[in-house]
């Protein structure tokens, strides 16, 4: 059976992954080229888009859990997207939404069941006391300037792209960013 | 770039690195478009656990029977003890001895109330004519606090029924000051009685967490509806959740229910006359089955008890049971105990509503 390379088809009793009798190049649904796309733009931006997810939550399976739901997302509203340029912006801010959710589940989770904060002691020894430092420092921002951080400092995003990921403006952005550098250099200094 | 830039710059690169390129699992989309999403409990990751078994399935329905079976009695008992007290009222509305029973017929509407809407870890005060009648529909004897005459104001409570013995034991102020949010009412006149949260540190610190807790709402309900195309929504309640009517543990539900299956929310609401403004809704009403899940009804509905069952005690609903609407909808009630848990994702998570 023809598949798209990195391409899955589930079938609908969601017992695993099946190949499906789809005419040759196809996707999932027959004749539908969304399948076509969001294959391609997940085989160029998966990876930045997981390890974007997996700074902003700290763990994989809840990364990659975010970034299988953005494009899946992204495949349903494939027919309503106006431009197909648009659509990495798109996916990054549901990359950044579904790491929002994971993040308040998360909290409330730590809240209601008395759960410490969830910092392995293999990420500890691997990164060093400085990352450790650092990841614990950011993990305090409120997730706005926790956004704005990563999309800066690891996305390496202009505030122009930053303010369009956010839907915010671009002098909010700078103002974020200014606070939460303020905060993280004060976080820093008191454990230093 | 500045050194504190530059550590952020390091620590993030580093930590994303992790992520070695290779390593990216394959891109799953489901045969339908409309259903492709983490269904099934076992998520798109590779080597993602499936979690449903028949045994999970059967425990499921056998609860869902009780539930069912349980409200049921419950609901069916309400009217017969109202009953008999609302027609002596209707034959002798002048008498002493109909009033008294118009008194004694609204106390045990509100007591039966509590004990079923209630959660029976909550502390509840009341004058000794009602605490009697709550411990006579189930609620714990040792949660219930009798007021007297020397009593203080009940602090310590989760919740006070302000009946007409407890008006003339406090008189208006403990309503304004210390117990501003009302759950229910019944009754009308001087032998109304209200349900009402105690504010431990007064009405002003009541009213600020109130809105700071609405505000959160909103919020949550906002990227709840933002994160996933999973939940269909009737206007009414879309409408319900965006203006943070709906209380916080029915969100967490919601998007537990959705990462497994397609959601469809028919309604919200309370199952409670004369609330104060901005008390949570408490229930959701769910379409019993979604095409877009495949599943057969009671697989589905079962796929639903077993994702709720899994939440941790406290987001735990406290019945889920089919339920049918006035326009003859069949549903699956979702429902949480009172009082809400006010401020459950910000820092006042001490005082409740």
């Amino acid at each position: 059976v023809p598949r798209l390379a990195g391409v899955e088809c589930e079938d609908s009793a969601g017992a695993g992954a099946v190949a499906l009798p789809v005419p040759a190049g196809l996707g999932c649904d027959a004749g539908d080229s969304a399948a076509v796309a969001v294959d391609a733009l997940y085989q160029a931006s998966a990876l930045d888009l997981l390890r974007l997810a997996y700074v902003m939550v700290g763990d994989r399976a809840s990364a990659e859990d975010v970034v299988q739901e953005a494009f899946c997302g992204l495949y349903r509203r494939w027919d309503r997207l106006e431009h197909a340029d648009n659509a990495i912006y798109d996916l990054r801010a549901s990359v950044l939404n579904g790491c929002r959710s994971v993040l308040r589940h998360r909290a409330v989770r730590r809240r209601v069941l008395a759960d410490p904060p969830a910092v392995s002691a293999e990420a500890v020894v691997l990164g060093g006391a400085e990352r450790e430092e650092v990841a614990r420092a950011v993990e305090r921002l409120p997730y706005r300037q926790r956004q704005v951080m990563v999309l800066r400092f690891y996305s390496g995003l202009s505030d122009e792209q930053i303010a369009r990921v956010m839907g915010i403006g671009q002098s909010t952005v700078r103002s974020t960013a200014h606070r939460a550098l303020a905060a993280l250099s004060r976080a820093m200094k008191e454990t230093s | 770039m500045t050194p504190i830039e530059d550590v952020l710059s390091r620590a993030f690169r580093a930590s994303a690195d992790e992520i070695r390129p290779g390593t990216v699992p394959p891109l799953r989309l489901h045969a339908r478009r409309r259903s492709c999403s983490l269904a099934y409990g076992g998520g798109e990751r590779t080597r993602a656990t499936v979690r449903r078994g028949w045994l999970a399935a059967a425990g499921c329905a056998v609860l869902v029977a009780v539930v069912a079976a349980g409200s049921a009695a419950i609901s069916h008992g309400l009217p017969v003890q109202a009953a008999p007290a609302s027609g002596a009222a209707a034959g002798n509305p002048g008498g002493a001895g109909a009033a008294l029973r118009l008194e004694a017929a609204i106390r045990d509407q509100a007591a039966a109330w509590v004990a079923g809407q209630v959660s029976h870890d909550a502390i509840v005060s009341c004058d000794r004519l009602t605490c009697a009648d709550l411990v006579a529909h189930g609620f714990l004897a040792r949660n219930v606090r009798v007021l007297g005459p020397a009593s203080p104001y009940p602090v310590a409570s989760t919740l006070v029924i302000d009946t007409p013995a407890v008006r003339e034991l406090f008189g208006a102020s403990l309503g304004t000051g210390w117990a501003p949010a009302v759950l229910a009412t019944f009754g009308t006149g001087i032998t109304q009685i209200t349900v009402r949260v105690i504010a431990p540190h007064g009405a002003a610190a009541y009213q600020a967490a109130l809105s700071q807790d609405l505000a959160t709402r909103k919020q949550e309900a906002r990227a709840l509806l933002d994160a996933t195309s999973e939940i269909e929504l009737s206007a009414e309640a879309r409408r319900q959740l965006a203006s943070g009517q709906v209380d916080e543990r029915l969100l967490f539900a919601i998007t537990a229910l959705a990462s497994a299956n397609p959601v469809d929310i028919v309604d919200f609401g309370n199952l409670a006359t004369g609330a104060s403004a901005g008390v949570p809704l408490r229930y959701a009403d769910l379409a019993d089955n979604d095409a877009a899940a495949h599943m057969s009804r009671s697989a589905y509905v079962q796929s639903m008890v077993a994702v709720l069952s899994a939440e941790p005690a406290q987001l735990r609903p406290a019945r889920i049971q089919p339920a049918m609407l006035a326009g003859g909808k069949a549903v699956l009630r979702i429902e949480y105990a009172a009082p809400t848990p006010l401020g459950l994702l910000g820092p006042t998570s001490n005082r409740s509503h």
